[in-house]
């Protein structure tokens, strides 16, 4: 199968149902890409569609579980990485990662200053 | 408000969403906003998740070309209706539902469409007299779509009452290989009779586009080219995936989904492809009724439009409410280890 390449957001979705592992449902996968993405906001919705594209990629699957009371009789829809999912993601991280040292390398200690203004801010 | 949220909510994803947003519920106000928010983002996602673009390619371009073929002032018009008939048929595609219609209902809609099939005969059998001799051929000849298309969905009916419903509690790794295996042969046998079928179109058509002469060329010879892209893209991509090795149950079980949806697609374009050449006939019907000055003729040209149009939908509808409970049922299959 080709690897897919990924968005910005779908990274940080995959990377949270990677975190998530076996209870990985769209309010934790909101809650922990709502985490991963500070300061920015994260809508539920976004989530969703992030999700049905990456279903359709065929990078995540999906099932859904048994109806629970807490849920008004629903049941969750859980989402798990494919293997072409967890590929794509350490594609991803390595591309992430080269491109950290390369600016790291040229911004040097102000960098660091730069994270810690943003962190302040938010 | 919760049963209106759940009303807007895509059927697809109306399961997870409807519990995400009444697990997550704190206060009404605080409900709504959430489902205000992710509403939009749930169609927009179901209606391209669902959207069959050559689909709706092929359903523009038919309409289109009607309206401009009988309305040649109307261009612009033409243009905007076309898009937003598009429009809905992107959030049917959306709100697509997840089981088949009633059989009930389908038996009543497929004998009232007899019914008027039956009257469109017997007002054709009057002896309404047909003096061009091109056009005489279609009358009596393209009119028979339409009970070929209830008697086609009349079988649908039948034939998915029949099939064994894939069972939604548990199966074996081996049951679902099994059962998968088979569904990858039936679609590779339905795709090799569509091809051979094409092919078979093209030289019939070829014929009668050189028969009928320069009248007909342009869209004889254009419908013929699609169905030779088609023809091709069923040989080259029209084929389920056989199996991997190393695949584990969740893994067989999102490529049966997929696949399930993408021949389910598959199936839905070819209906309509089937029956364009019969579209392009009643406008050309019709056309002929507006520039004689004969309104029946006309009628007689864009009630069958209409019929057949209806009646390729509801075998859709019919054949798609089937891959949908499919598609449900594996979401809802947990493994059973054998022992």
């Amino acid at each position: 199968m080709e690897s897919s390449s990924l968005g910005q957001f779908e990274q940080i979705v995959i990377a949270a149902i990677l975190a998530l592992g076996e209870d990985a449902y769209g309010v934790t996968i909101h809650a922990k890409v709502a985490e991963l993405s500070q300061p920015k906001k994260v809508s539920l919705g976004a989530v969703y569609a992030t999700l049905d594209r990456l279903e359709e990629k065929r990078l995540v699957g999906s099932w859904l579980s048994a109806p629970t009371a807490a849920r008004g009789g629903r049941s969750r829809r859980h989402y798990r990485l494919e293997k072409s999912g967890e590929k794509a993601l350490r594609e991803s991280a390595l591309t992430a990662r080269r491109l950290y040292e390369a600016i790291e390398k040229s911004f040097g200690e102000t960098l660091w200053k730069a994270k810690r203004n943003i962190v302040r801010q938010s | 408000m919760e049963g209106v949220v759940e009303l807007l909510i895509p059927p697809a994803a109306r399961e997870a969403v409807a519990g995400d947003l009444r697990e997550l519920y704190s206060s009404p106000r605080q409900y709504g906003l959430a489902a205000l928010k992710a509403l939009p983002c749930v169609i927009a996602s179901q209606a391209r998740r669902n959207a069959n673009l050559p689909l709706l390619g092929l359903q523009g371009v038919i309409l289109y070309a009607s309206i401009v073929t009988l309305a040649p002032a109307w261009s612009a018009e033409a243009m905007l209706l076309t898009l937003l008939a598009l429009l809905v048929l992107l959030l049917r595609d959306a709100y697509q539902p997840v089981r088949r219609p009633a059989t009930r209902i389908a038996i009543l809609q497929t004998q009232g469409v007899s019914f008027l099939v039956l009257i469109y005969f017997m007002t054709l059998g009057r002896g309404y007299h047909v003096p061009d001799s091109q056009l005489s051929p279609l009358l009596i000849v393209l009119p028979f779509s339409m009970p070929l298309l209830v008697t086609l969905r009349a079988f649908l009916i039948l034939h998915c009452e029949r099939q064994q419903p894939l069972p939604d509690a548990e199966m074996t790794f081996e049951d679902m290989a099994r059962d998968y295996r088979g569904f990858a042969e039936r679609a590779r046998r339905a795709n090799g009779l569509e091809i051979v079928a094409l092919f078979l179109a093209m030289a019939v058509g070829t014929g009668l586009v050189l028969y009928f002469g320069p009248a007909t060329a342009p869209i004889g010879w254009a419908l013929l080219c699609l169905f030779a892209l088609a023809a091709a893209w069923l040989l080259l991509r029209g084929t389920a995936p056989a199996l991997q090795r190393m695949a584990d149950f969740a893994a067989l079980r999102m490529l049966y989904r997929h696949e399930l949806a993408r021949q389910g697609q598959i199936r839905r374009f070819m209906w309509w492809l089937w029956f364009s050449p019969a579209f392009a006939c009643f406008v050309a019907i019709a056309d002929h009724g507006l520039v004689a000055g004969r309104p029946v003729l006309t009628a007689f040209g864009l009630i069958p439009m209409a019929f057949t149009g209806f009646c390729i939908a509801a075998l859709n509808r019919e054949r798609g409410g089937w891959v949908q409970e499919n598609i449900v049922a594996l979401a809802l299959m947990r493994e059973r280890r054998p022992f």
